[in-house]
């Protein structure tokens, strides 16, 4: 008999051999992912310039090799088979904190590289609050929604808390101003990221736990006829903030309580510090995972929240995740006269990339690697952790290096430690195999330091244009499948 | 007569006049009230509080509430159960809660955490946080009771709670946590929490009694 091939034939084997190949080998790369997808916005606080990392310029390659914030060729390292450079260096001091310190960028592009995009704009404010704000907002682009936000409405179906900020008080833990989102869709925050897991759960770990039951029975007494019956909620029951408590108390605590989150979610262990066993609590079957991915969990707030925001996304309770370093220092050594402080003794210095105002070269260097260090630790577990079907979690993430705005682009001449201020000029860093890796879209002027724009549909270099933060909000949600309806620029030069 | 003992004379019968229950003082308000929420209710309809023998309450128009402040519950918490602000709640049983949960619980922590202003809303934390507060403060409050000190659960000293016992408890718990004497329907839904089949005892009635009334809207707002 003779087969005929057809159309239909043609495909279907086609279609075989891509199911074929999804069983025991993870896709790499693609934008067509179906189903949710996850966001890991890490802010890097302050001023993230690229001009000393991934697009570093060498003295050589400049006609102002003493007054531009550049480097002496030995120091600036291509990363092999990609369009990203990294600036390895080492210190004596971090600026005026006397602890010396190494910071090897290079390891961890080449390392990432291939799922790793640059992505050159120019800001519009040179406020820390406001432009952290406007880099996750697109500066108010669709509706004032954040892009956490929206996630959280396209992906975060079934999720319990989809969207949950680890670093409050800043920008990139702003709230959108869009009131017609459904209520999940807004932050949960989490202060300390140590202790909040016990307030998942309104009476395991309680000094006088009764029987649940016992307890939804108080609440059902308190919910059903101590409150609706009284005169105060008679006098105010219109009030959006006693109708927003009474939400919480209803539906999602259940599910929140239900699902036994306050044991998925402690990343420490049993110990004196926190006594879990003997308050009827467990650290996370997890808990050993992450505290080997993130040691400085029990002393780096930046740790900590890395740690509990893989848990959230593993345990499929979030969608999207903030962390990032704030403005305060952390720092946990002894400082010996004469000495200084170990290496290691300081985790965040003071105002993170904004200490490049005390001293640029160190503060970049140190917070660079401190940044990268914790989105390879978080590449890590999401690649070992299977989605389904032998795709990883990885395979559906993002995370966006969202910062502030750049740094100054001069220097005093021949100066190798200075201050810089804030520039509007620079881009960002978005790893994930959702978006064009291995790519720079746009580039950098090597006389002036200024980064200039790329076609946001072809993705070709345009030396006569930048972008705004509306193009590259835009680029971000049609990299994670963001149903936006037309509504924003069209930028699938970013996506994969 | 001196204008003083005028005004005195005057304001004890006005002390007088809003007397409406023997034994502890009455909201000084409750009679001015009434008499607004009338006027300000030409339908005498618009708000009620669901008891059908009991004045009506009028909704507010403007409904303009706010949460307590994180040390601002537990002060009052502290002081309905006549127990340190440290006594009330330990996570872990080291770390204050109000403080662990701080803002959560609509508090701020500029030093740490650069948090200078409260969050805009409450997260699914927020209710379970104060949830976690109360239990704990009010099984402390009945712990000690047992133990002799008797302030707020003397009653229960026996481990049982008969009808009179309940009454006593719950008006007592209400005047110390809401500052007011209880409403009849509160008095009798209260003391009926302890037929609740899931309700296994007296001392735990008396906590979750304690815990219903501490985190009501009328408790967490004002």
């Amino acid at each position: 008999m003779q087969h005929t091939l057809t159309r239909r034939s043609v495909l279907a084997g086609l279609g075989a051999l891509g199911a074929a190949a999804s069983f025991g080998r993870p896709r790499t790369s693609r934008a067509d992912v179906e189903g949710p997808r996850f966001l890991i916005v890490l802010g890097a606080s302050g001023g993230a310039s690229l001009l000393d990392a991934m697009l570093a310029i060498r003295e050589s390659e400049t006609s102002n090799p003493d007054t531009l914030n550049c480097f002496p060729d030995a120091l600036v390292q291509d990363v092999e088979g990609s369009p990203f450079r990294a600036v390895d260096q080492s210190f004596d001091a971090l600026g005026p904190i006397p602890m010396p310190f190494t910071a090897t960028q290079s390891e961890l592009v080449a390392r990432h590289h291939a799922n790793m995009m640059v992505a050159t704009v120019t800001g519009t404010s040179v406020n820390h609050s406001v432009a952290q704000r406007r880099a996750v907002t697109g500066n108010e682009a669709w509706h004032g929604r954040t892009l956490q936000e929206v996630v959280a409405m396209q992906h975060g179906e079934g999720a319990i808390l989809p969207n949950v900020h680890l670093v409050p008080g800043v920008g990139f833990a702003a709230r959108g101003t869009d009131a017609t989102l459904p209520d999940a869709c807004f932050a949960e925050v989490v202060a300390d990221p140590a202790l909040w897991p016990l307030a998942l759960d309104g009476v395991l770990g309680t000094k006088h736990p009764v029987e649940r039951e016992a307890l939804a029975a108080a609440r059902a007494l308190r919910n059903e006829t101590l409150d609706p019956l009284s005169r105060f909620h008679a006098a105010f029951a219109a009030s959006p903030k006693i109708q927003r408590w009474e939400s919480l108390r209803g539906v999602s605590q259940q599910q929140v309580e239900t699902a036994r989150l306050i044991n998925q979610l402690i990343v420490h262990a049993d110990g004196p510090d926190h006594p879990l066993a003997a308050h009827g609590l467990q650290s996370s079957p997890d808990g050993q995972l992450v505290r080997d991915a993130f040691p400085m969990y029990a002393t780096d707030p930046l740790h900590a929240q890395a740690a509990l925001a893989f848990l959230l996304l593993k345990n499929r309770v979030s969608v999207t995740v903030t962390i990032g370093p704030d403005f305060s220092a952390s720092i946990d050594g002894e400082l010996v006269p004469g000495q200084g402080l170990p290496e290691g003794a300081v985790a965040n210095p003071p105002i993170a990339f904004d200490f490049s105002h005390q001293s640029h070269r160190a503060a970049q260097a140190f917070m660079w690697e401190r940044v990268l260090s914790v989105a390879d630790g978080l590449i890590g577990l999401l690649q070992q952790t299977e989605w389904q079907n032998g795709e990883s979690m990885w395979d559906r993430s993002m995370i966006y290096l969202a910062t502030d705005f750049g740094r100054a682009k001069t220097r005093p001449a021949g100066a190798t430690d200075f201050g810089s201020g804030h520039d509007l000029n620079n881009g960002i860093v978005v790893i994930s195999p959702l978006v064009k890796g291995n790519t720079v879209l746009g580039g950098v002027d090597r006389d002036t330091g200024l980064t200039y724009g790329f076609d946001p549909v072809s993705g070709a270099a345009d030396p006569g244009r930048t972008m705004t933060e509306e193009e590259i909000f835009a680029g971000l949600t049609q990299a994670l499948g963001i149903d936006t309806g037309g509504e924003l620029p069209n930028v699938p030069a970013m996506s994969a | 007569m001196s204008l003083d003992r005028i005004t005195f004379a005057l304001l004890l019968l006005g002390v007088a006049g809003c007397r409406d229950r023997g034994g502890d003082a009455a909201v000084a308000s409750d009679a001015s009230d009434d008499a607004s929420t009338t006027a300000a209710d030409p339908s005498g309809d618009s708000g009620t509080t669901g008891a059908p023998d009991e004045p009506k309450q009028a909704a507010s128009l403007r409904a303009s509430v706010k949460r307590k402040a994180p040390d601002v519950y537990a002060r009052d918490l502290s002081r309905a159960l006549g127990l340190g602000t440290d006594e009330l709640c330990l996570e872990l049983s080291q770390y204050d809660c109000t403080s662990s949960h701080r803002i959560a619980l609509g508090g701020v922590d500029p030093y740490d955490r650069a948090v200078y202003e409260p969050l805009a809303e409450p997260g699914i934390s927020s209710p379970l946080a104060i949830d976690r507060i109360a239990l704990s403060a009010c099984g402390e409050r009945v712990t000690r009771d047992l133990a002799g000190e008797g302030l707020v659960f003397a009653e229960l000293a026996d481990g049982t709670a008969s009808a009179d016992d309940r009454a006593a408890i719950v008006d007592r718990l209400v005047l110390r946590l809401l500052r007011r004497p209880a409403e009849p329907h509160e008095l009798e839904a209260i003391a009926a929490l302890a037929d609740d089949p899931n309700i296994p005892d007296a001392r735990t009635w008396g906590q979750l009694a304690c815990f219903a009334i501490a985190t009501t809207l009328e408790n967490v707002f004002y």
